[in-house]
């Protein structure tokens, strides 16, 4: 009986596996990058053609935290936060370091790059109708600095001003620790209302724990081009487009963020139209949204993005592998790249050409890639001492132990990944398997991510899965791979080069361009050849829109997070399915 | 857990056992079962060079999610081969013995593993891990319900609380933390065999705290027993503690011991299942088959293109727990025909 | 017996400090700790030693364990289970918010089992052996042999996504807002089907074996056989008397499955988009919550060993002889 109903489960099962598409090709995919997704909205005057009491149904992953945007740090309140939130520095369509017109009339720097003004437009105000003025920023600069307040994304950078002061209710004045070009960054911090936050800080100065700051933190007022209308937790954020907002008005009268937790659910509502945009996994890309239901409401946005996936190799000397280049480089050639791309990333995904992505200003063309060979990596590995020994095939050396005695160690490490990731056992698999050809024996550790954080925090992995996304401004590198870098700061593998933190020097002090690509560029050359991660693809941003929806572009941080991003996005006329009459399916 | 006893049997009086055993014949279920479970221990044990050989072996070139087939072989080197060549200064990989064309029969996974070695692989780790943690339930359960209930008075009243208080415990928490607290001491005492330590944790954690209700049954079976008129008389005869425990109780015993440490086997299997889907089970690249059907679920999930991934692996699981039951229902059901309906297991 | 009552009742308070004394130790000793976990959330230049050191004396990580154990103890006294270090909420608001979704799922489950394993389970100790014991009965260990998450999965994908029968996730649908009120409760239980029957299956099955054996067991004794004798008839005799004696056992060892049914909440919920707190404890775990986790620990512990002790204070009326002394 208990064989017949499993039986017919497998009959159930493999009917509805016959569907399986074996390879995929995005440039084959009719679905990708349509011409109708990237159109820009008609400049002329016939304003009907554009829907403007349309509604956007977008997709969240999980509750904000918080909507306070000095406290926030996931990268889903974000897309949250800049639709409410308008900062007087943006970036710009290709994250370049841009003023916000709608804010802000003039920033300038001395001479001397000490100093600069920020020079506000007059007669800003918040969505409660209470004026913004220089008074505000400056609060908020406060707030971002207090030891007391929780900031951890907002801090970084803001620490380079040492002064900032309202000279007049709509000049702003900086003062920089030191003059680099890099203070401009430290300008583009988000700011709160002071007339609400002032209010609760005697109280409770960490902004986060009285009934009141938590009340404002999930009822904000902003100043962005949507106000703020209501939150269900679990469920909904729903803004509404705010009529005073200075700048250009964005297409879409009601925004919604709709809070689905699990992405096939979010992919069935997309499919059903009941989401209008999300990001998609790859297996989704590839492989879900090949059928008839996706056709019929969506189109897939496929685009390069700086998120680098790479492999970090401990060289703080507690391993005896890799604080030799050599060896790096032989990891780096051991990887067989074009295998991982095909098999594991559907071909979704870019070769990573180093620490700056292709689209930076600063990324050099020059650097020779590691070419996935095999007897490269091996003959690194014998110059580097590690041989193989004929008795048992793997490889050896004479080391000096932690005690100072000679012993002969064998090549033997464990790569550690986060548990979570449904591709990091693939492409540690494939590099295990030519390692193990190579005579090097590679062992596999899944760890919780947030255990896996905690080691690499501390240095205690030898090799790690890891990944980041690159910020448009180089020099935030420096946490990565200055040597300075290794007790406090990022730099997890403990790399350094004298030569490389020569230049980060150099660069971080010239005002420059030219000066500053080429240091940056080189930067870019030895750090590639020195190997300290094994570069190895840069994630894409992959979405699904809903095929009404037009204007859309991306930033290598995906399409939305840049001025002016979703504000372009808009619907034809005649293809409107949303009206703002409340009799929408989206109610 | 209401556990009475059945007819008490006096110790070594008729002979219950033949009867039993005529009994527990009689039941077809249990007797297929039974064949079912004897023959797949066989099969294991049969197929183990080639499991144990091959389980762990991955064609990452050719055999990627490949489907299953009858036909030609997709996989086809063996991995010592070219670590030998590459000794002699050869760096080209060789192509070394293929694997029986069965290695196709069940499809490969993610990284071209054969699902087939695999599954048998994995069975005897989840029926090893099941026995081991059962085993280790019931002595413990036993030991401690028995002392229990024999000291009776303030003791019994604090070893009962603290199964309570176990009992309590959040238990994903509980095997997280006993996991990541024994592992560093464990993989220190087993060195390079670091694997084997995540095994022994995990039936650590599976078989530490599914003791409980073996605790709460035996104790429940041991007081109720001890009212029984013919232990009375015993004691009113002088009998010593020890003497009554071992001659006139545990021979009543035997019959819901049995039966619950078979009933826990499957337990322990589903429940190393469930750990295994929280990320937290058996360690890669050992197999077990909750860990297969937990790949693949998150293989298949929502994209059914992968139907292997979890057919093949969820089969053998259901086949296996509904064997293990039949065949402790069967052995309940002859060992304690009249009642226990209270000694399955929650 | 109403002095064992006093004593069980009594002994609870200490069995539930005990329960948060070990749970506490063991969320401290698990790796990873909140303030690593929020940076884990910050963007790419937001983590440094600074940046870590200052979130931990946020979450006041910094104090002795056992201090931060006494004071939370203190907080609890006075009904305060603190706010959550994800957001900042009153812990009890965030469980308030979600319980209904769990509590409905539960008690569903839970009548819903006893309706089906009880006819079901009488049925089957009817007619022992006969046709309709051997099939249900072979059906209903097969379904209890499934892993409650494969169930899902199966279901997910079968039902709710190639044939898009029911929702397969979330509790309501879009536009559940702007429903009339018969809307509303239709589209509730078209979401509840598919997470219900897998709460359920397992319970069914174990449930109805448990009511046929009990019934067995019941009819073989002597005042079955007298009230047999005098007459009355089989569907009294079974539905009166014998069902009578097996409710009580039945009812203790579903109190006993309660954790069961608590720990499955944990991944069902996630399967299936459930804004339950069986989610809500996932999630708390890996964002490493602590006052979220050690509140759902002792709403838990409560529930478990309130349930225990019903279980057995129901036990000892039936079978006086297991009271202490």
């Amino acid at each position: 009986m208990g064989a017949r109903l499993a039986a017919s489960l497998v009959v159930v099962l493999a009917a509805v596996g016959l569907v399986a598409a074996d390879e995929y090709d995005p440039v084959r995919d009719p679905a990708v990058n349509p011409p109708s997704l990237s159109a820009a909205p008609p400049t002329d005057s016939v304003a009907d053609t554009i829907a403007e009491d349309e509604w956007l149904v977008r997709h969240l992953r999980a509750d904000p935290a918080t909507l306070n945007p000095i406290l926030m740090s996931s990268g889903h309140e974000l897309v949250v936060k800049e639709m409410l939130f308008d900062e007087p520095v943006v970036y710009g369509p290709n994250l370049e370091w841009s003023l916000n017109r709608a804010m802000v009339d003039g920033y300038s720097e001395s001479d001397d790059h000490g100093t600069a003004e920020l020079r506000l437009k007059p007669g800003l105000v918040w969505h409660d109708g209470a004026p913004l003025t220089a008074r505000d920023v400056v609060f908020s600069w406060r707030t971002i600095l207090d030891d007391q307040v929780p900031a951890v994304g907002a801090r970084a950078g803001v620490e380079a001003i040492v002064d900032c002061s309202a000279a007049d209710p709509l000049t702003v004045r900086y003062r920089f620790a030191q003059p680099l070009p890099t203070n401009k960054w430290s300008v583009k911090f988000p700011i709160i209302p002071r007339h609400v936050y002032e209010k609760g800080r005697a109280t409770d100065p960490s902004l986060t724990q009285s009934a009141y700051h938590q009340q404002v933190n999930r009822h904000p007022v902003g100043n962005g081009p949507y106000r703020f209308l209501e939150w269900t937790p679990s469920n909904r954020i729903v803004l509404q487009r705010w009529d005073e907002y200075p700048g250009p008005k964005p297409h879409f009268a009601r925004m919604i963020f709709r809070i689905v937790a699990d992405n096939n659910a979010a992919l069935l509502m997309f499919k059903r139209g009941e989401l209008d945009e999300m990001s998609l996994i790859p297996k989704q890309f590839a492989r879900q949204t090949q059928d008839d239901r996706f056709a019929k409401v969506g189109v897939k946005g496929w685009a390069e993005q700086a998120t680098v996936y790479c492999i970090g190799w401990n060289m703080d000397g507690s391993n005896p592998f890799f604080t030799d280049a050599r060896v790096r480089r032989a990891m780096s050639h051991a990887l067989n790249l074009p295998l991982i791309v095909e098999k594991v990333y559907d071909r979704l995904f870019t070769r990573c050409r180093g620490i700056f992505p292709p689209g930076s200003w600063v990324y050099n063309p020059d650097v020779a890639l590691f070419q996935y060979d095999r007897k490269r990596a091996a003959d690194l590995l014998d110059a580097a001492g590690w041989r193989i020994d004929t008795n048992d095939g793997w490889r050896y050396k004479t080391v000096r132990g932690a005690d100072g005695q000679e012993v002969r160690a064998r090549f033997e490490f464990t790569l550690s990944f986060a548990q979570e990731s449904k591709t990091s056992p693939q492409v540690a698999a494939i590099l295990q398997e030519d390692l193990k050809r190579l005579g090097v024996d590679m062992k596999l550790q899944a760890l919780e991510y947030t255990t896996l954080r905690g080691r690499v925090f501390t240095h205690e992995f030898q090799a790690v899965a890891w990944a980041w996304t690159a910020t448009p401004e180089p020099d935030d590198a420096r946490y990565l791979f200055h040597s300075d870098a290794r007790a406090e700061g990022r730099n997890f593998v403990s790399y350094s080069n004298p030569e490389v933190d020569a230049l980060f020097e150099q660069a971080r002090r010239s005002f420059d361009v030219d000066e500053r690509r080429e240091c940056y560029q080189r930067i870019a050359r030895i750090v590639y050849e020195d190997a300290p991660y094994t570069f190895m693809i840069n994630a894409p941003s992959l979405w699904a829109f809903h095929k009404r929806i037009r204007g859309v572009r991306f930033s290598p941080m995906g399409p939305s997070g840049f001025v002016p991003g979703v504000r372009d996005w808009w619907v034809p006329a005649g293809e409107a399915i949303r009206h703002g009459d409340g009799s929408t399916p989206s109610g | 857990m209401s556990a009475r006893g059945g007819q008490p049997v006096e110790a070594r009086g008729r002979r219950p056992r033949s009867r039993a055993w005529r009994r527990f014949r009689g039941n077809r279920a249990a007797r297929v079962s039974g064949w079912f479970l004897a023959g797949a221990v066989v099969l294991l044990v049969v197929t183990l060079p080639f499991s144990w050989a091959w389980f762990n072996v991955q064609d990452v070139q050719h055999a990627i999610r490949a489907a299953p087939t009858t036909g030609q072989v997709v996989s086809y080197t063996v991995y010592e081969q070219p670590l030998r060549d590459h000794a002699a200064g050869r760096y080209a990989s060789a192509a070394g013995p293929v694997m029986h064309k069965a290695s196709a029969w069940f499809g490969y996974d993610n990284v071209g593993r054969s699902l087939l070695y695999r599954c048998l692989f994995g069975w005897l780790v989840s029926l090893s891990i099941g026995l081991a943690a059962a085993g280790l339930a019931v002595t413990i359960g036993v030991v401690w319900g028995t002392l229990a209930a024999m000291a009776g008075g303030r003791v019994d009243l604090v070893m009962m609380r603290i199964v309570d208080m176990l009992f309590g415990l959040p238990y994903i928490l509980l095997v997280i933390v006993l996991k990541t607290g024994l592992e560093t001491p464990l993989t220190r005492l087993f060195g390079d065999r670091a694997q084997a330590a995540n095994v022994v944790i995990l039936f650590l954690a599976i078989g530490g705290v599914s003791w409980l209700t073996m605790a709460r049954v035996i104790r429940g079976q041991v007081l109720s027993l001890r009212e029984q008129p013919f232990i009375e008389a015993a004691r009113a005869g002088g009998i010593g503690r020890f003497r009554i425990l071992w001659r006139h109780l545990l021979p009543n015993l035997i019959g819901p011991i049995v039966v619950y440490a078979t009933l826990a086997v499957p337990q322990a299997i589903l429940q190393e299942s469930f750990l295994s889907f929280l990320g937290i089970g058996v360690q890669a690249p050992i197999p077990s088959l909750g860990r297969l059907a937990a790949d693949g679920v998150a293989a298949v999930n929502t994209f059914v293109g992968f139907w292997w991934l979890i057919t093949f692996p969820c089969l053998i699981l259901v086949l296996t727990l509904l064997a293990l039951n039949f065949l402790g229902d069967g052995l309940r059901d002859a060992l304690d025909p009249k009642s226990s309906a209270a000694t399955m297991v929650s | 017996m109403v002095r064992y009552a006093a004593k069980r009742i009594g002994l609870v308070v200490p069995t539930l400090l005990g329960i948060t004394l070990v749970t506490f130790a063991m969320i401290r000793l698990a790796p990873g700790d909140p303030a690593m976990a929020a940076m884990s959330r910050g963007g790419p230049a937001g983590m440094s030693a600074q940046t870590y050191a200052r979130l931990r004396d946020h979450y006041g990580l910094d104090e002795p364990v056992w201090r931060q154990y006494l004071l939370w103890v203190g907080q609890v006294a006075r009904l305060d289970f603190g706010r959550s270090f994800h957001d900042g909420r009153k812990v009890t608001d965030r469980i308030a918010e979600r319980l209904p979704a769990t509590l409905s799922l539960a008690g569903g489950a839970v009548f819903l089992s006893l309706a089906l394993s009880i006819p079901i389970g009488l049925r089957s100790a009817r007619r022992r052996d006969g046709p309709f014991d051997t099939v249900i009965g072979t059906i209903l260990y097969a379904l209890y042999s499934v892993p409650r998450y494969v169930m899902a999965m199966i279901l997910i994908v079968i039902v709710g996504v190639e044939l898009e029968w029911l929702p397969p996730y979330g509790m309501t649908s879009e536009g559940y807002a702007g429903m009339s009120l018969p809307g509303k409760a239709a589209d509730l239980a078209k979401h509840f089907v598919l997470i219900v029957v897998c709460f359920t299956y397992p319970l069914v099955a174990y449930q109805s074996r448990f009511v046929r054996a009990n019934l067995l067991e019941v009819m073989g004794q002597d005042f079955i056989r007298t009230a047999r004798s005098k007459g009355l008839a089989e569907s009294k005799v079974v539905g009166k008397h014998a069902m009578r004696n097996t409710l009580i056992p039945l009812i203790t060892m579903m109190a006993l499955l309660v954790p069961s049914v608590l720990g499955g909440s944990v991944i069902l919920e996630t399967m299936f988009d459930w804004p339950g707190i069986g989610q809500l404890f996932f999630q708390a775990m890996t964002q490493r919550d602590y006052p979220t986790v050690m509140a759902l620990s002792v709403i838990t512990a409560v529930v478990v060993l309130l349930c225990t002790l019903l279980a057995d204070l129901a036990y000892a009326l039936v079978d006086p002889r297991v009271r202490y002394d």
